[in-house]
């Protein structure tokens, strides 16, 4: 085991250093989740003493903590776009860090995994989707509401006006709901492999399990993005028969909302010391699948090969395979 | 018994086209046995390589396998190199289990260059496996390059 910038190299080529390994990693889960845990407690109760005090000051004087001045007619306050900022960042903030416990990636594991992947000329990265778009629609929440304080907009009693309330209100509610959903579906770990083509990873493991953990067990699944629709029998075929020569589990062994998908994806599983050649598993049936894809459906084919050796064997439609019986 | 795939090819003139496969009695129970033979020793080599305890041992072997056909002199950093491994480190336990198993063959030519070499005097099967591993197999450096060409733009 190494110590570089604080982290160690996480090594399992033998049972002392996977011992070892396992301990750092579960040290490490244990001191990330007791953070995401304080963390959630700050966040609900920065919230809690918000509306306590916001509600005793009402109590006090009459007119909330954001109200800075009154006329006769109208009164200028911030209480909407305060209110809203604070709900909405707190809610985001809860469920983020809620779902940061169930991505069981470790430091240790991620620079593992990244020095790996480095090693065969991919980047092992993660995606933070969900932060900027709960940013980019709440700024648009924050200015309408801001709009509502100061009284530059407000409604009448007319059915448009009753029609673009409802409208607001949906929104809202989209502005927060959209990030969350985005971040339990595309907040993931991942390798960009070519214009659409990606592999998602979960850390599947339950390192606080009280009967002890079997390395062997320790491991990631590997998914691919969406091929094509369930329905595509072109496809299907093609998924199928790839599957079936590169040894992929045809489903989906864990739950996931991708599990449900209505796409055809290629799922792997990997322990950590083989996640080289399990990534180049899938990696490559991406690419046959790519270039299956590319070969016009409909008839058969004629393909002229270099090397006089290969012989071809046409096969059902248009799949076309190559064996090399004689290529001594 | 040796039993070798190539061997097979000639001695029933497979790769002849000219010449129509024809088989009659005795010829057809020998061509039977020789099937046998092959679906046998295959059997064979796949259970050594699942009981090889070493973690990498199977994938050493095979990458062995593919380079000694490429290859007369084989090192322990071709094969590092072959199997998309950053450290030799990480087949140390490999080598001693294979050489203690008697599956390979280290020569230390100098205190830096082992020549390692697959014990095929030992084990007969080592020459069809080869000749399955050369021909069938893509080895994690292949595979790797595979991958890299396609994911470039």
């Amino acid at each position: 085991m190494k110590k570089n910038n604080k982290l160690l190299d996480l090594n399992f080529e033998d049972e002392e250093s996977v011992k070892l390994s396992i301990k750092i990693m579960k040290k490490e889960f244990i001191k990330k989740n007791i953070k995401i845990f304080l963390a959630i407690i700050a966040t609900i109760t920065f919230y809690g003493s918000y509306l306590i005090i916001n509600h005793l000051y009402k109590a006090s004087y009459g007119y909330s903590i954001t109200t800075f001045a009154e006329t006769d007619q109208y009164t200028y306050s911030l209480n909407l776009t305060l209110t809203w900022s604070v709900f909405s960042i707190c809610i985001f903030l809860s469920i983020y860090l809620i779902r940061l416990l169930y991505l069981k990636f470790t430091p240790s594991v991620v620079k593992y995994l990244k020095k790996e992947f480095e090693f065969i000329g991919f980047q092992f990265q993660r995606r933070y989707d969900s932060g900027i778009i709960f940013l980019i629609l709440n700024i648009l929440s924050i200015t309408l509401l801001t709009y509502f304080d100061f009284n530059l907009l407000y409604f009448f009693n007319s059915s448009t006006s009753f029609f673009i309330r409802n409208i607001i209100f949906i929104y809202l509610f989209l502005s927060l709901v959209i990030p969350i959903i985005w971040g339990f579906w595309h907040d993931k770990f991942l390798i960009k492999l070519k214009n659409k083509f990606f592999i998602t990873f979960d850390f599947q493991f339950n390192l606080l399990n009280k009967k002890g953990i079997d390395p062997n067990l320790i491991g990631i699944f590997l998914t691919s993005n969406r091929l094509c629709s369930r329905f595509n029998k072109l496809g299907k075929e093609n998924h199928r028969e790839i599957s079936e020569v590169r040894w992929l589990p045809r489903k989906k062994k864990i739950f996931s909302i991708s599990s449900m998908s209505p796409y055809l994806h290629f799922y792997e599983f990997s322990a950590l010391t083989n996640i080289q050649s399990q990534f180049l598993n899938i990696a490559l049936a991406l690419r046959d699948f790519n270039h299956q894809k590319m070969i016009p459906s409909g008839s058969n084919y004629v393909v002229s090969v270099k090397n006089p050796d290969w012989k071809i064997k046409l096969r059902l439609l248009n799949q076309v395979s190559f064996y090399r019986f004689f290529n001594f | 018994m040796k039993f070798s795939f190539r061997n097979l090819l000639k001695k029933y003139q497979l790769d002849d086209f000219s010449i129509p496969l024809e088989l009659k009695g005795k010829e057809k129970v020998e061509f039977f046995n020789d099937l046998h033979t092959l679906l046998e020793t295959v059997c064979r080599i796949l259970n050594k390589l699942t009981n090889i305890a070493s973690l990498r041992g199977g994938q050493l072997l095979m990458s062995l396998a593919k380079l000694q056909s490429e290859s007369t002199v084989v090192n322990k950093s071709d094969i590092m190199h072959d199997l998309n491994i950053d450290r030799l480190e990480k087949l140390l336990h490999a080598f001693n289990y294979l050489e203690n198993e008697n599956y390979i063959i280290i020569e230390e030519k100098t205190p830096k260059f082992h020549v390692i070499k697959l014990n095929e005097d030992d084990n007969p099967d080592f020459i069809l496996f080869k000749e399955i591993v050369k021909m069938y197999w893509s080895s994690p450096s292949e595979n790797k390059e595979k991958a890299k060409k396609w994911s470039e733009p």
